[in-house]
């Protein structure tokens, strides 16, 4: 056997094992050299191969379950629906063809999908303990929070609490190279890849009353951004905000923890990096509270500065 | 094509592809391609994650790609089933990895006790997975268990090498082999 042949059946045996699952870390730096040295290698074509020689084996196939099926349909509305609203034209576009078509396609999935962001958000604003609805009054400033918006330099912004400190974004998890959030998150709407790309809006709490802003979310790389425009500052030693995000694909009494952050207040449109602790499918929802310094692994809710909706 | 044969898991050959319409989409096409590969996905992740509640989860993550990817579908290079087979397949890979765990297989572990099994549904034909069976057919038969073995039952190499008491290269040379025989690379190394 030639040398190159042996290099070949290597690389392919080093493939199968990465299709199967069996790379090991040794073998991996073998396999990335031996792909750079044969760039025509079809990987594609071997996994379609696995994949028709494991059908021809014909393994007994079991009824998927309803309730599985009726779960995945439930998945596949919300999903469309996100996609449909992710794929918005420009409506100042004066070429683009007319969105009609869109909703004919989608419009079954927007109102399905409606129907979803309701009950939870219903669910989410359903009467809270008392305490919490002593601290949804818009009379005392949120624990911890300014009452208003600070914007460092407006003569008629309100004093910053004394115990605010100036935080930077996020918690003490924040990745090396998420240190730049705000270029992070240019760089991923530069990307052009499809993202989820929603407004926030109030969400009960008088903290979040006058939060405007963006959260962009990238279901591939399972990263995103938060932007927020008059969310107040916060002292993380008395609060902080807390990220959730509502996956279709999870039971909604669950959502993804994406992190604890603090609003420093030094200027407006403050950029945010999500750390979601679960891969995410289906972002629904995201919605912002307030907690206890660290956060909670299970929040009452009680106290929602912002949300936004996907669908 | 009949409604009656939409609500019927086991379509027949020669079916028309539903992912263009699902790129598209079509409600009535996605909830007939659940109908349609939810028997497959849901046993390949039966098979290839460690519990049931973990297999429930990884095929909704396996059909959201599915509609992901629906789009990238090409009739001319392939059958939808491999396509759908190839996105569950890379799916329940990467969970395993990132579980870094390995399953034990809840279905027999013996290729040919499937005969013997109930008559449950099985995978309907298509050419390429009939062009694969064929080449399947005509290995040896060492080689066609140690394919079953890993491919069907999701057994790692180490339990293959274990369970029919053979080295693991060869093991690994078996399937690397059939696997290229299904590919074409016709494969006369020991002439080489």
């Amino acid at each position: 056997m030639s040398p190159e042949r042996m290099l070949r059946n290597r690389l392919t045996e080093l493939a199968v094992d990465q299709l199967l699952g069996e790379l090991s870390a040794e073998d991996a730096a073998e396999y990335r050299g031996l792909r750079e040295r044969f760039p025509d290698f079809d990987d594609a074509a071997l996994e379609q191969s696995v994949a028709a020689l494991q059908l021809a084996g014909d393994a007994p196939l079991e009824p998927l379950p309803e309730r599985l099926r009726v779960r995945v349909a439930t998945d596949a509305t919300a999903w469309f629906a996100s996609q449909w609203r992710a794929a918005d034209p420009p409506a100042a576009d004066p070429v683009a063809p007319p969105v009609a078509a869109d909703w004919v396609r989608y419009g079954g999935w927007f109102a399905a999908a409606a129907c979803l962001v309701l009950a939870l958000t219903v669910w989410l604003q359903r009467p809270s303990p008392p305490a919490a609805r002593i601290a949804a009054l818009p009379e005392p400033p949120a624990a911890g929070v300014a009452a208003e918006p600070a914007r460092t330099g407006s003569p008629s912004g309100p004093a910053p609490l004394p115990a605010a400190t100036p935080a930077r974004t996020t918690d003490a998890e924040t990745a090396p190279d998420e240190a730049d959030p705000e270029a992070a998150r240019a760089q991923l709407l530069a990307s052009r890849r499809p993202v989820v790309h929603r407004a926030w809006r109030a969400g009960g709490d008088p903290t979040g009353l006058q939060v405007s802003g963006d959260v962009i979310w990238d279901p591939r790389t399972q990263t995103g951004y938060m932007r927020f425009v008059g969310l107040p500052r916060n002292d993380p030693n008395v609060a902080q905000y807390q990220l959730w995000i509502f996956d279709g694909t999870r039971d909604d009494r669950f959502p993804v923890d994406g992190g604890v952050f603090n609003i420093s207040g030094v200027r407006d449109g403050e950029v945010v990096a999500i750390h979601a602790r679960l891969r995410v499918a289906v972002p629904l929802m995201f919605a912002v509270t307030i907690e206890r310094p660290g956060g909670v692994v299970v929040s009452d809710r009680s106290r929602i500065a912002a949300l936004a909706n996907t669908t | 094509m009949t409604q009656a044969s939409h609500d019927n898991p086991l379509e027949q050959p020669g079916d028309l592809p539903l992912l263009p319409d699902v790129a598209a989409g079509d409600r009535a096409a996605v909830n007939r391609c659940i109908r349609r590969y939810g028997p497959l996905v849901w046993s390949m992740a039966r098979r290839l994650s460690p519990t049931p509640e973990d297999a429930e989860d990884a095929v909704q993550e396996i059909f959201i790609n599915i509609w992901r990817y629906a789009a990238r579908f090409d009739t001319t290079r392939g059958s939808e089933k491999v396509f759908v087979a190839v996105l569950a397949r890379r799916t329940l890979i990467d969970r395993l990895r990132g579980m870094k765990s390995r399953l034990a297989v809840e279905t027999p572990l013996d290729p040919g006790a499937d005969a013997e099994g109930p008559p449950t549904l099985r995978a309907e034909r298509d050419a390429e997975v009939e062009q694969a069976r064929q080449i399947l057919g005509q290995l040896p038969l060492p080689q066609q268990r140690v394919i079953a073995l890993s491919l069907v039952h999701g057994l790692s190499h180490g339990e293959i090498a274990a369970r029919l008491a053979m080295p693991l290269g060869t093991v690994k040379t078996l399937l690397r082999r059939g696997i290229q025989r299904v590919q074409g690379q016709v494969i006369e190394e020991d002439k080489l």
